[in-house]
């Protein structure tokens, strides 16, 4: 059931070192050092306040660390981004879902794409459109929902408000416009978050789907999904990394175990 | 729940906004004196409020100092009139308009870094700051102010093709720069940049986590507020003939907010209405009572608490 | 500048420092424990003047009219907690900067009705009434120096309120995280309500405390509550050792800035604030 291993060592996208996020004496993220690679899924595990959405926000630049490091990877060279703003990090290559969907409901599901594709192509020489931006944002756009499966909404003049669809394709939505802004990371927060059964297994393959083209981040409480699709995953505990490894090693890890498991070891 | 996308069109505000646009230019025929000037003043605080709706009901912004440039477009109008002689309306129009927009950039840019209640205070404290510039220095006239010997002109050799002093022409002015701008606010709205705006009101975050510099967006936003408010603010200057530290005063902020919300936000339309229900209801208000702001203290009151949503909500039943 | 003027003017600061802080402190409190922009701020200041005014002029005597006045405008601020302030607490913050300033309007126009638009003055009580020589030509004046340590001993006994008693923990706590005070099932609306009635009664004690020295005047709040602003901009929403550290500060700049740059003495206070924003954009203090 585990995904294959990648054929060679793959390199990596984006890596931080010692990345810590300090709120006075509580330490939300402490030295969390963590790699994530292009065509590999990288689970993140742990209860409840182990800091995971915490690490997201500080890979996304949503919050500033106390001390440490973010480094995007470009073949060799590696560009030290910790300091970048959130936007300039999204234009970077790094897109985010986030835990409770965050879309613009009153829209349309392809307004919201289209806000998303917009996002990089759009600059003060461009704000009011020309025809040649248009297109390929609306390309783009199209591409996203195609990859999710929202296929009925790909029509430009399909006046569906976000707000009707159901959670389940609110979900993929999200995951769409993350993919709209044409990123090479991907950071989801618990996409399967408040999903029924047949929803989750539809998440899953699609988010198998998206394992080659990306170097991914998968926040989840479902382990089950995790340990299906991970090639590699990182347990955290009260702000720390306590274990990283394949799922093979980590379900077989005592700290891990004794830590988090517990009684449901075996998924 | 479906079949709607962002652009809303309430066919209940475009109706009144076609009967009131088509009414503009008619009103000089049945109306001179105290009701044209009247009407004059109500599209010129329309003008105004549209401006600060691009901010608060477009952007997320609520500016409580938006008084501060209407009130530097009305002294530049004073400051660089010649004097003896009628200004040369071009001249003065355009360089009140720039100082108004220029100084809402350099405000902005400070203002904008902050969010909520940091970006009220913040907007209320700098436009305090320009009355005191105003109000404590000789440049401004102090309290009294200053007043404009001779109302702007437009002229071609000797031939006057607009003069302010003529309060038809004056009018029609006002009326065509009214309508300009809320026709131009509204295609604002549909390009990419006004789609921008929308985005950061509802959900700033999101916008940054795919890309968008909202700092910039905001900037841009703030800035061409305060340029239009600088237009309302010359073309106040021009009717009154004077200028006095009352126009950038916070009263005056917390007086075209209240039109913005009393009319409805987003639409610039609702703006527009908000500032003739306000004015007619102040008039009227101040010819019963001189006591009269405490009325209107005790509508606002009772607006908030027993109306939550304001106007708004009654005709959207 | 030479040392008698040098004195003199950080005397000043410091008086109209504290004097701000003790506006602005309830101020912050009420942003930062109850997320409430509250425009009327200002005009506790003034009701307190003018309580001054009217109760001195009932009893004859300035000290006994500032303790029923205080017990008055704290009573005042529980009553206008309970019945208006309380409805604001889920609303935004559009609503709620539109709800107090019609409180202003109506503040100020009970007071025309009630008093009058004219200004008036308080006379200094006699004992106090005495200037100390500096040199052969400048003196300082007592009530000056009086307010200075009256209000040293409110923020010294606010200091105390807020870090070693219960109150106080809960104070803190909810500056810090509205919600945990909510989770430890602590009453909130008595908390919430408190603080409004310590904040409303301290701006208005300072406008007793003042009251001998400025006038008591018609829209004398408005300039107090925009320089509480920039006070509680400058120190970080919520912060109370913000708020002394920014008034004391602009208590500086104003006093100073009068003396050395009298022409741009109104903008400094506001250059300053900008500086602030840019260097920390939440304020001194502010998280």
């Amino acid at each position: 059931m585990n995904a294959a291993a990648p054929p060679s060592a793959p390199s990596p996208a984006l890596t931080t070192k010692g990345l810590s996020k300090h709120f006075g004496a509580l330490k939300a993220n402490d030295a969390v050092s963590i790699s994530l690679c292009k065509g590999t899924i990288h689970g993140l595990l742990g209860p409840n306040g182990a800091g995971k959405s915490t690490l997201i926000n500080l890979l996304a630049g949503e919050a500033k660390p106390t001390y440490g490091h973010v480094f995007l990877h470009d073949g060799d060279t590696k560009i030290d981004i910790s300091k970048r703003n959130a936007h300039q990090r999204a234009r970077a290559g790094i897109g985010r879902s986030f835990q409770r969907s965050n879309l613009f409901l009153d829209a349309t599901v392809m307004e919201n794409v289209l806000f998303a594709a917009r996002a990089n192509h759009q600059t003060f020489s461009t704000l009011f459109s020309t025809k040649a931006m248009k297109v390929r944002c609306e390309a783009l756009a199209q591409s996203a929902l195609q990859k999710v499966g929202l296929t009925s909404y790909l029509n430009a003049h399909t006046n569906t408000r976000a707000d009707a669809l159901s959670h389940g394709a609110q979900r993929q939505l999200e995951i769409a416009m993350v993919l709209a802004t044409n990123p090479k990371i991907l950071l989801l927060d618990e996409p399967l978050a408040g999903m029924g059964t047949s929803e989750s297994a539809d998440m899953v393959a699609l988010l198998a789907t998206l394992r080659d083209d990306y170097a991914m981040l998968l926040v989840e409480h479902d382990m089950q999904a995790i340990f299906t699709l991970a090639d590699t995953i990182t347990v955290m505990v009260e702000g720390a990394v306590i274990a990283t490894g394949n799922p093979v090693d980590i379900r077989a890890n005592s700290a891990v175990q004794a830590a988090y498991l517990g009684e449901n070891a075996a998924p | 729940m479906s079949g709607q996308g962002t652009m809303k069109k309430p066919t209940v505000v475009w109706f009144i906004a076609t009967v009131l646009l088509l009414a503009l230019p008619l009103i000089p025929m049945f109306s001179t004196g105290y009701y044209l000037e009247f009407a004059t003043k109500v599209l010129i605080f329309a003008l105004f409020a549209m401006s600060l709706d691009l901010l608060v009901g477009c952007t997320g912004l609520v500016s409580l100092g938006h008084a501060a440039y209407f009130g530097i477009a009305a002294y530049t109008v004073a400051l660089t009139a010649p004097k003896y002689a009628a200004a040369n309306l071009f001249l003065v129009f355009s360089s009140s308009v720039l100082a108004a927009g220029l100084s809402a950039l350099i405000i902005g840019f400070f203002a904008v870094r902050t969010k909520g209640i940091y970006f009220i205070m913040v907007t209320l404290a700098f436009a305090q700051m320009v009355y005191t510039v105003f109000h404590d220095t000789k440049l401004g006239g102090g309290s009294d102010g200053i007043y404009l010997n001779f109302k702007p002109a437009l002229q071609i050799g000797e031939t006057v093709l607009l003069d302010l002093a003529n309060t038809t022409h004056f009018y029609y002015l006002v009326a065509a720069c009214c309508a300009t701008c809320l026709l131009a606010l509204r295609a604002l709205l549909r390009t990419p940049f006004g789609q921008t705006l929308i985005g950061i009101k509802t959900n700033e975050a999101r916008m940054l986590s795919m890309g968008y510099n909202t700092f910039r967006y905001k900037l841009a936003s703030f800035t061409l507020a305060g340029a239009l408010a600088g237009v309302a603010g010359f073309l106040s200057a021009c009717q009154f003939g004077f200028v006095n530290p009352e126009m950038l005063g916070w009263h005056k902020s917390g007086d075209v907010l209240m039109m913005v919300i009393l009319g409805g936000q987003g639409n610039f339309v609702g703006a527009a209405i908000g500032a003739l229900v306000f004015t007619i209801g102040q008039e009227t208000l101040a010819t019963l009572t001189p006591h009269w702001p405490l009325f209107m203290g005790l509508i606002i009151v009772c607006v908030v608490l027993f109306l939550p949503g304001g106007l708004r909500r009654i005709y959207k039943k | 500048m030479d040392a008698p003027t040098f004195l003199i003017q950080v005397l000043n600061a410091v008086q109209y420092g504290l004097l701000l802080f003790l506006v602005a402190s309830g101020l912050t409190l009420v942003f930062g424990i109850m997320g409430i922009i509250n425009l009327a701020h200002g005009s506790f200041y003034m009701l307190g003047a003018y309580a001054a005014f009217v109760l001195a002029g009932f009893t004859g005597n300035l000290f006994v009219a500032m303790v029923l006045g205080i017990v008055l405008t704290v009573i005042f601020g529980a009553l206008l907690e309970r019945f208006v302030i309380s409805r604001l607490y889920a609303r935004d913050h559009l609503e709620q900067v539109l709800l107090t300033y019609g409180l202003i309007l109506i503040f100020e126009q009970l007071r025309s009705i009630f008093v009058g638009n004219d200004v008036h003055g308080i006379a200094i009580p006699a004992w106090l009434n005495h200037s100390v020589q500096l040199t052969e030509t400048l003196n300082y004046p007592v009530y000056r120096l009086f307010m200075s340590a009256v209000c040293l001993a409110l923020a010294g006994g606010l200091y105390y309120l807020i870090s070693r008693t219960k109150l106080g923990m809960t104070i803190r706590a909810g500056a810090e995280n509205r919600d945990m005070v909510a989770a430890l099932g602590i009453n909130i609306k008595t908390v919430f309500r408190a603080v409004f009635a310590l904040g409303v009664g301290l701006a208005a004690f300072a406008g007793m405390l003042a009251a001998p020295v400025s006038s008591v005047a018609p829209n004398m709040g408005n300039p107090v509550l925009i320089i509480s602003f920039v006070v509680v901009v400058i120190g970080g929403v919520g912060s109370v050792s913000g708020a002394l550290i920014a008034s004391l500060l602009i208590g500086v700049v104003e006093s100073f800035g009068s003396i050395l740059l009298p022409n741009f003495s109104g903008a400094l206070v506001y250059a300053l604030m900008a500086a602030v924003l840019l260097w920390r954009p939440n304020g001194l203090l502010g998280k």
